[in-house]
């Protein structure tokens, strides 16, 4: 049926614009996901589900933080960005505006292996948006002035979630330690010191590179028919160019061979102690099991070092282990917030008992159930709306090249054994070395005082001009 | 956008139902009229306490055991407090809908209330407070809720304090639960994959014999704007940007002029493209995001705008906010920015109400604050009534730029003395970001 769809579509179009049916799946109850692409290289998913009148359009470009090179980190998340601004067609600010006037929200985001865009529809706007998206593919002007600004807005971003954040900066000096020079050792936001450095001409060399339908995604799931999405599509993207994408080969990182630790000081009231052990990246079967071990470890208050840390020795307010899901490797995270005037040699100590035991004992048929239903529910949650499914399927493609992975992966949690997971603790932890930061609380300051204002009307108000602009 | 939400009720409690079989996931809502409102004078934090202590166990039954049950069931349990309610709420495996349901019911029903668990959930408020030291964006909520709001019930704390979490014990809390589980003060919701007839069945096995009643809830005064415009700077060192709010006092939930302004308020800094982060962000550079908020309840609740500029731009932001705000109160919306709003708020209206429980929480809010639960439809066609008049008249009817209080997290010693020009301001208060702000 699709490849007839896809026949029909091509009657009298040729070259980039033609339509190549890949594959239809089943992806969740009653719903069908089918693979095109475009002449040009562009991936397109179609999920048509009508249980409510809205959709979800997302683009994945298969380029993040990555890709960068030393002294320009960050340009990924700086196009991020840019990807806001004008083109010849739509000046800067018309993509908001033309979207919230139809009540769309839009948004963006960038990680190691990919950047993506999303917008979440009224039914009604799948054209405008399709034309706003497939325009900035490509057409993207940066003015001079406004990539200065947006810079200006970047540094503030990091300012806000890394300089000011205990745990931002203690994450930042986390990943660094554990991958030194290969490229997940560096923020996806950048050094502060290459945001300052990079320049115009920069920005746009990495939109040129990057920025192509044969680097690019699409997902659309909603209330849509698969021929109008496609014919849309075709006709707004089909005129894009590829690009001559050359992706550089990124070394493995070595080996951790032995702890490594770093100490900062922060105006926080309380110590936080990072852990960090190296653990195998999404392209690792045993991946999977990264989950299991953070929901025995921290999901919900009956996770072991939940339990361990807030509850038995009460050492902790809050712990947590996550483990980013990255392509080539990651890091196995454990935060703690310690409670006031605990120690963090004392936390470490006692996390290290928890983990070692899984590695040394198998988990019990009981935690193992509870793991598989925790798992399934928050599959089926994850599921729930339109941006959901679109965020699994262009997740799993921009990483694994197949969304079908997800099913994969829920399939492997109803299959696995408490060996199994014995064997992933022990690859992680058994023996292994670490990174460790610690965030130690600076000395307080000095007590409250009031200070009386000049009762003055002389402040200038230096915003006239623009208010005018604003307000035209 | 209809929606086929059933009411039923149950032995006199009502019950919302959002049913929707796509998914094999049920999620249920227990509210109970009551909440930090009724904490007597010195028991701040007494609801909250002794919520979070009945989570933790019913009788003859361990928080281990307790949290074990709720992860094998696949299952997820919430309780948090507010002023007007308790809410508990559940996501279960619609399979384990059944003991999920026994295990909430014996929580409430029959909570353990161990001594040893509340001096355990006293000492957990105690870090959650600490910790809370380290959101400067949440630092700052909190004091200018308290610096606008002075004494009101508004600005009182749901944690409390700890002199008054030190003070609550285990009789104070059966008390508290014994005058206020009554069926009069009992709403449950249902959302997914579970029928009218599981729902009633539920509710009447495990509810139907609890004692009559209802709750009085106390007389809320109105709360008075703040006068004149008063700053004060929470002292935290090494901040590389600085985190403002600014307050006073906006509307209420059955005010005239609510629509109106939900409207103005979205042109002003509702979305990305609103005027708010237009110039503070897009055309200056000056933070990663402003906005504007309309807090909503019985009484008057405070209208905010916020952003977080590098520290170096900390005084000419803050005019900026103040100078914004004074052309948009005087001068009001244009048509062509109410017209741009007015879709953006209608359209936008399926996204909050795109998933069963989504309309289930709406729902039950609007029915919790005295509202039509099933007048949530109407709200597209309420916000593309406003008129350009409504929405300038509103305007000028609640906001006044002249009564603001502003809050920064900031090192003091850099922006003291810029902060203390801004027009009209009369005083600049310093405080150490550890102090309480009680």
């Amino acid at each position: 049926m699709t490849d007839a769809l896809a026949k029909q579509l091509n009657q009298g179009v040729r070259g980039h614009r033609r339509i190549h049916f890949e594959s239809r799946v089943a992806f969740g109850p009653g719903l069908e996901l089918s693979r095109y692409r475009l002449g040009n290289g562009l991936r397109v998913y179609v999920l048509p589900d009508r249980s409510a009148p809205v959709i979800s359009y997302q683009t994945w470009f298969r380029v993040g933080s990555r890709d960068e090179e030393p002294g320009k980190t960050g340009l990924a998340h700086m196009f991020e960005h840019l990807m806001f601004f004008g083109t010849r067609k739509h000046p800067t600010g018309n993509f908001d505006k033309l979207l919230e006037a139809q009540g769309a929200e839009n948004n963006a985001s960038t990680w190691t292996d990919w950047t993506q865009y999303h917008e979440n529809l009224p039914k009604s706007a799948l054209p405008l948006v399709i034309a706003l998206e497939a325009d900035r593919m490509a057409n993207l002007e940066l003015e001079p002035e406004e990539w200065a600004r947006e810079r200006e807005v970047v540094r503030n971003e990091r300012s806000q979630t890394v300089d000011d954040d205990p745990y931002g900066a203690a994450s930042e000096q986390l990943w660094a330690l554990a991958f030194a020079k290969h490229p997940y050792g560096w923020p996806t936001i950048g050094w502060g010191r290459d945001i300052a450095a990079y320049t115009r001409e920069d920005c746009l060399r990495f939109y040129r590179r990057w920025y192509a339908p044969n680097n690019a995604t699409l997902v659309v799931v909603g209330d849509v028919s698969e021929v109008d999405v496609l014919t849309r599509v075709r006709d707004a993207y089909g005129a894009l160019r590829p690009a001559p994408l050359t992706r550089r080969e990124t070394k493995a990182a070595p080996r951790l061979l032995k702890t490594r630790r770093k100490a900062l000081t922060k105006p926080t009231p309380t110590t936080k102690l990072l852990l960090g052990y190296r653990a195998p990246g999404m392209l690792d079967p045993d991946s999977t099991l990264l989950g299991v071990l953070r929901e025995l470890l921290t999901g919900g208050l009956s996770g072991r070092l939940t339990r361990a840390m807030t509850r038995e020795s009460e050492l902790a307010s809050m712990v947590y282990a996550s483990a980013a899901p990255f392509r080539d490797g990651t890091l196995f995270e454990i935060y703690a917030d310690l409670r006031e005037g605990e120690r963090a040699d004392v936390a470490e100590a006692r996390i290290e008992r928890e983990l070692l035991r899984l590695a040394r004992e198998p988990v019990t048929q009981e935690e193992l159930d509870k793991v598989r239903h925790q798992a399934e529910l928050s599959f089926l949650t994850s599921m729930e709306t339109a941006a959901g499914k679109a965020e699994q399927i262009g997740f799993y493609d921009a990483v694994l090249g197949d969304p079908r992975e997800v099913f994969v992966r829920a399939e492997a949690y109803r299959s696995m054994r408490p060996e199994d997971i014995q064997r992933v603790a022990q690859r992680l932890f058994e023996g292994r070395a670490r990174v460790v930061v610690e965030v130690q609380p600076a000395a307080p300051r000095k007590a409250g005082q009031k200070v009386r204002a000049a009762r003055t009307r002389a402040a200038a108000r230096s915003d006239d001009r623009s208010i005018r602009g604003a307000t035209a | 956008m209809a929606f086929a939400c059933e009411r039923t009720s149950v032995r006199g409690m009502p019950i919302f139902l959002e049913s929707s079989h796509t998914l094999p996931v049920v999620d249920i809502s227990l509210r109970i009229a009551t909440g930090s409102e009724f904490d007597p004078e010195g028991l701040e934090g007494l609801a909250r306490l002794t919520l979070k202590t009945l989570r933790m166990g019913a009788k003859g039954m361990s928080e281990q055991r307790t949290e074990d049950l709720l992860a094998g069931l696949g299952a997820r349990l919430h309780v948090s407090t507010a002023r007007r309610a308790l809410r508990i709420t559940g996501t279960v495996l619609t399979r384990h809908v059944e003991p999920f349901f026994d295990l909430l019911a014996r929580l409430v029903r029959q909570p353990a209330l161990r001594p040893a668990d509340l001096a355990r959930q006293r000492r957990e408020t105690h870090a959650t407070l600490v910790a809370q030291l380290d959101d400067d964006d949440s630092l700052a909520a909190r004091h200018v809720r308290k610096l606008a709001l002075g004494s009101h019930p508004f600005a009182r704390s749901t944690v409390g304090n700890t002199a008054s979490l030190a003070r609550v014990n285990v009789a104070q809390g059966r008390a508290f639960l014994e005058q206020h589980l009554r069926r009069g003060n009992l709403v449950f919701g249902f959302a997914g994959d579970i029928g009218a007839a599981q729902a009633e069945s539920l509710v009447g096995r495990y509810f139907g014999d609890l004692p009559t009643g209802r709750s009085a809830r106390p007389k809320v005064p109105t709360p008075q704007p703040p006068r004149g415009r008063r700053v004060r700077i929470v002292d935290k060192p090494e901040r590389t940007q600085t985190p403002m709010v600014f307050s006073t006092l906006g509307t209420h939930l059955t005010d005239p002029h609510l629509d109106g302004l939900i409207v103005a308020n979205t042109v002003f800094g509702g979305t990305f493209a609103s005027r708010l982060n237009g110039e503070l962000r897009l055309r200056r550079g000056f933070t990663y995001g402003a906005s504007s908020s309309l807090g909503r309840a019985e009484k008057r609740e405070l209208w905010s705008m916020q952003s977080a500029p590098e520290a170096e731009h900390t005084l000419a932001c803050a005019r900026l906010h103040l100078s914004l705000m004074e052309r948009w109160v005087e001068r009001g919306v244009s048509q062509r920015e109410l017209s741009a709003a007015k879709r953006f708020l209608s359209g936008s209206y399926a996204f909050d109400v795109e998933t069963p429980s989504k309309r289930l929480e709406l729902r039950l809010e609007r029915y919790g604050a005295g509202l039509d639960p099933d007048a949530l439809a109407d709200y597209p066609k309420r916000m593309r009534a406003v008129t350009l008049q409504q929405a300038n008249d509103a305007l000028r009817a609640r906001l006044s730029p002249d009564d603001l209080v502003l809050v920064v997290v900031a090192d003091a010693e850099q922006v003291r003395d810029g902060l203390a020009t801004l027009e009209g301001v009369q005083e600049v208060e310093v405080r150490p970001f550890t102090q309480p702000i009680e």
